[in-house]
């Protein structure tokens, strides 16, 4: 056959196509198979012993920054960790975040932040979750320590008001299951011309309601 | 001399083999889009290191809240209240709120209204004054928790619906709070920001109460426009949920030319809607933005048990809408690098390379017959 001949750079490329194919083949294997562990013993031991979703405080992480005539990429990270147990009860949840504008002594840094989100699979010891199908719908499977790039439900959020209004980021349907940390930044630019040096205070709000 | 001339042409062999590996390689993560995937992972994975090591540390509270009793015939009852309740009498229930962490923590229990948000889905006002259905028919008793580790406590409560109130469902929450002051640690200079931020925590259970009675699901949308949101063109849904029941529509926003060709097809996906909320819901247009002109706008939405919502609206594409959207799809594409293009590249360079790699070979096998000439001449001599 003609791209069987020896020394053929086709051939090679064909093998080498094949070779990769395979490879991509079985590392794709994994998940999908483990994806089906809804029903297998290691997910069976957390159906009971965990009675609802499980929420952990975060810190707020705001980037430092220092001013030198530039316009800054200001980012706000605010992470929630969330243990869902799967424990056949239909658990929809959902996390909020909303904040006022920083301010300080009449002046202000912007209103308007956009909106990314992470989703991170944690290892929990507690309820033997090792494993998570990641949120929104539980249809991408995660080993612990992988992360992933979520939609959020909103581009962008507005600061403003003394109490914060909460936004929707992201809601959860009963398929999605794990511990896992969601984590929202929050950036925007702060111009130059207009942001002075300072200590800017706010009122940040995250919330992981368990609800309809 | 000719053992090394052919010593070089086995390594180009070796080296053609692997220019086909990564060829092929390339071309693979070009068309399957991994490498994108794989940056974003690892960036990802970097962001995250330092979030996890700050709030993933021992010594943390964790609250969890749970009904303490529910109904087996309805698994949401498990996850948050659901209580069916009369006009003029009180439905009791408690919440059971656990501290599985390792350090004691303490959460205020606050009563919430719900309401919809913009983008559709049910927010909690903790700070409302005024509430105005379950928020303000909820009684806790308890409005202050402290807890060990490992302990949990029962917080009985009632919920008492006014005579007066029309049957149907509606929705509050209990709001399980904690506040958290943080100062940011930079150095104290003249051209630093600096920040003071106070963090409220939220873990929030919500408490549907069905008031009986007739219910009925029904939304309306009362119209639909386009719209332009930082430079992209969006359709824009007033829906109304004329029924007294939650819902939770799903479906399509289909456009179509002047000609009735379709055009574009969104998949529409919204969240809960209390009885009688009125949204303004944003669909973004993603891809080639439609350009001036009028188009027909074909809105199909199923909710509750059964019900569809067929609506049809014919929208006009101003010259500055697309003129807008336009600029800034433009912008967005002259940004990127596109797919194809870097295909092309990686063949043309493949290409390029074989053919100088073959052109070598030609010429080493070209002074290895020479050579070997010169050796047979030498030999005849």
């Amino acid at each position: 056959m003609f791209f069987l001949r020896k020394n053929n750079f086709f051939s090679r490329f064909l093998a080498s196509s094949l070779l990769l194919f395979l490879l991509l083949t079985f590392s794709a294997i994994h998940p999908v198979f483990a994806s089906g562990c809804v029903q297998g013993n290691r997910c069976a031991s957390a159906h009971a012993h965990s009675p609802n979703i499980i929420h952990t405080n975060g810190l707020v992480t705001i980037s430092p920054l220092t001013l030198n005539g530039l316009d800054h990429r200001m980012t706000i990270q605010m992470p929630v960790d969330v243990l869902d147990g799967q424990d056949n009860t239909g658990n929809n949840w959902h996390v909020q975040v909303g904040m006022t504008r920083l301010a300080n002594n009449g002046l202000f840094l912007p209103s308007s932040w956009s909106v990314a989100l992470t989703g991170t699979c944690d290892n929990d010891s507690f309820n033997q979750l090792f494993d998570c199908n990641m949120p929104p719908d539980g249809s991408v499977f995660l080993l612990p320590g992988q992360s992933i790039s979520l939609s959020p439900l909103v581009s962008s959020i507005t600061a403003s008001g003394n109490t914060p209004s909460l936004t929707t980021v992201i809601s959860v349907d009963p398929n999605a299951f794990g511990d896992v940390t969601i984590l929202t930044t929050l950036s925007a630019t702060l111009l130059a011309k207009n942001t002075y040096a300072g200590t800017y205070s706010g009122l940040f709000k995250v919330a992981v309601v368990d609800g309809p | 001399m000719r053992n090394s001339v052919q010593d070089v042409v086995r390594r180009m062999r070796r080296g053609r083999w692997l220019l086909a590996f990564a060829v092929c390689l390339a071309l693979l993560i070009e068309m399957t889009g991994m490498g994108s995937v794989a940056l974003a992972r690892q960036f990802a994975l970097d962001g995250n290191t330092l979030q996890r090591g700050q709030h993933n540390g021992t010594g943390q509270p964790k609250f969890s809240l749970a009904p303490a009793s529910s109904d087996p015939n309805n698994p949401a009852s498990f996850s948050y209240f659901v209580l069916n309740a009369q006009r003029g009498k009180i439905a009791r229930n408690a919440l059971r709120v656990s501290n599985v962490g390792n350090e004691a923590g303490t959460v205020s229990l606050i009563a919430a209204d719900a309401s919809t948000a913009q983008t559709t889905g049910l927010v909690y006002a903790s700070a409302d004054p005024v509430k105005h259905n379950v928020g303000s028919w909820l009684a806790l008793t308890v409005q202050k928790v402290t807890l060990a580790p490992g302990q949990s406590q029962l917080v009985p409560f009632s919920v008492y619906v006014p005579a007066s109130e029309a049957p149907g469902q509606y929705v509050g929450g209990i709001i399980a709070q904690s506040m958290i002051q943080q100062t940011s640690n930079g150095s104290q200079s003249s051209n630093n920001v600096q920040f003071q931020v106070n963090l409220i925590h939220q873990q929030i259970i919500a408490v549907e109460v069905v008031v009986q009675g007739t219910l009925t699901q029904q939304i309306a949308a009362t119209g639909i426009r386009a719209s332009l949101s930082n430079g992209n063109q969006e359709m824009l849904i007033d829906l109304s949920n004329t029924g007294n029941t939650l819902v939770d529509p799903q479906g399509s926003l289909s456009i179509l030319n002047a000609q009735g060709k379709s055009i574009l097809s969104l998949k529409l996906d919204l969240n809960a809607m209390l009885p009688g909320a009125i949204v303004t819901y944003p669909v973004m247009i993603q891809g080639q933005p439609l350009a001036t002109g009028i188009y027909k706008v074909v809105l199909t939405l199923t909710y509750g048990q059964n019900h569809v919502l067929n609506s049809t609206a014919t929208v006009s594409i101003t010259r500055q809408e697309a003129l807008a959207s336009l600029s800034i799809a433009s912008l967005t594409s002259a940004s990127r690098f596109p797919m194809w293009l870097a295909i092309l590249l990686v063949i043309g360079v493949a290409g390029g390379l074989l053919f100088v790699l073959r052109g070598q070979r030609v010429r080493i096998a070209g002074l290895a017959r020479r050579a070997n000439g010169a050796r047979t001449r030498r030999e005849r001599r």
